[in-house]
């Protein structure tokens, strides 16, 4: 079986798409960043790109970070600190939770 | 309040500050540097050194003494200090935030101590723009810190309810205040000289006056309940408290070797005494002093020649033997 990624060299390994699913690729396209049918799909639906024109850009959203030190809020959960004094006003609204919690951690059990 | 003051060994405000729109893992050296350079613009007697210059030793002994902490001693390679010489103020420049006011003393100082620490932070806001909001006030790397930046402590020796057992459950003694009680070296075990603190947890919509009297009152609840377990022990078995105090005396009067446990042990037994009115000092303070003092990389740091310190233990022995021959009544 040709690599479901080049289509040109034999398949001898198995890897995983951004769906679970598993691909057959050769050693070349073991670590290349993968579009599969099922990928351009989901993005077309998403993003409603014309198929012709849409560049081949990676499928996953970009996180958001923050414009001055380029810390994300995903980043915040698994650290629990955040970069500058500008990520309190670029993660305003996922923070907010986090503050009302705190303000009332002073007075309530 | 004379016993009250036995059982109130030490009190510690801290404040937290950052400069606007810098990372707070910023690890650029001259960043602290000038920090440092513009504090000591305003206070001409403190002192600065990188962290890095501080010889190993003399590191320990300021961490022993709580003046600088673990973190700042991670990032000596960037990190700085600033300190006065009596040792009660240490702003540390590149810890958790970039600046961390601390001012430290023996007793029971807070509102003081936060007087001293809101000058230097003011002095600091006039050079530097400092991070803050109108909905969040001062700005901090992790959120618990938000609000007035502030942290007040009270070290507290609590060998009545150590010894009674009792303090595994004077955590209920809070009620709903948020604080947090703690063991010195986080675990509160014997070796610690039964030393404990009591300091205000999340606080982002509280003034530092408010933090200032949840910690206060806490502290009273503590040492009314210390008091308590004191006199049971006393009314229990008198003699058998008598006997452990004065035979504390005998050994530190009288050894020529002391360990640092051994310092610890007997050296909490005389403060017992003195809460207790079993012995007394020219001035009472002079036992928590020799607690401190008498700590391995602080004695070494007050008496070691040319890098070294060849018998500690004898040191350590002669040092406490000479205080409290020349302060006992």
């Amino acid at each position: 079986m040709l690599c479901e990624i080049c289509g040109q060299n034999i398949a001898s390994l198995i890897r995983g798409d951004s769906f679970g699913n598993e691909i057959r690729v050769c050693m070349r396209c073991l670590d290349k960043p993968i579009f599969s049918k099922a990928d351009l799909l989901a993005d077309l639906i998403a993003n409603d790109f014309d198929i012709f024109s849409a560049p081949m850009t990676p499928l996953t959203p970009k996180p958001k970070v923050c414009p001055c030190c380029g810390y994300s809020f995903e980043d915040f959960r698994e650290f629990g600190e955040l970069g500058c004094s500008e990520c309190y006003k670029a993660f305003a609204a996922e923070l907010a939770p986090v503050i009302a919690r705190l303000k009332k951690a002073v007075y309530d059990e | 309040m004379n016993n009250i003051t036995n059982i109130v060994v030490s009190s510690r405000i801290r404040l937290a500050r950052n400069i606007e729109k810098v990372p707070f893992a910023i690890d650029d050296p001259q960043f602290f540097e000038n920090i440092a350079l513009g504090i000591k613009q305003s206070f001409p007697d403190f002192y600065s050194t990188k962290v890095a210059d501080i010889a190993p030793e003399l590191a320990s002994s300021l961490f022993e003494q709580h003046l600088i902490s673990k973190e700042i001693l991670a990032h000596e390679n960037y990190a700085s200090l600033v300190a006065n010489k009596k040792n009660t103020v240490s702003i540390m420049l590149g810890e958790e935030d970039h600046v961390r006011i601390q001012v430290i003393k023996q007793g029971f100082n807070l509102s003081e101590e936060y007087r001293e620490a809101s000058e230097i932070a003011a002095a600091l806001e006039k050079k530097f723009k400092i991070a803050r909001s109108k909905e969040l006030g001062y700005i901090t790397k992790c959120p618990t810190n938000l609000g007035s930046g502030m942290r007040a402590s009270i070290m507290v020796f609590l060998p009545g309810l150590c010894l009674t057992g009792k303090i595994l459950s004077v955590k209920n003694l809070f009620g709903e205040l948020k604080i947090t009680f703690r063991g010195e070296k986080g675990e509160g075990s014997r070796s610690d000289g039964f030393m404990y603190q009591i300091s205000n947890q999340a606080h982002i919509a509280l003034r530092p006056e408010e933090i200032i009297d949840m910690v206060i009152k806490a502290t009273t609840i503590i040492c009314e309940a210390e008091l308590a377990a004191q006199a049971e022990l006393f009314n229990k078995d008198k003699l058998v408290l008598r006997d452990r105090v004065m035979k504390s005396l005998g050994i530190l009067t009288y050894a020529e070797l002391v360990s640092p446990d051994e310092a610890i042990e007997h050296l909490t037994n005389l403060k017992l005494g003195c809460s207790l009115n079993i012995i007394r000092f020219k001035n009472n303070r002079i036992i928590d002093d020799l607690i401190f003092t008498t700590r391995p990389h602080t004695l070494f740091s007050r008496f070691a020649k040319n890098g070294a310190l060849p018998d500690p233990n004898a040191v350590r022995a002669k040092d406490i033997k000479s205080v409290i021959k020349q302060n006992l009544l």
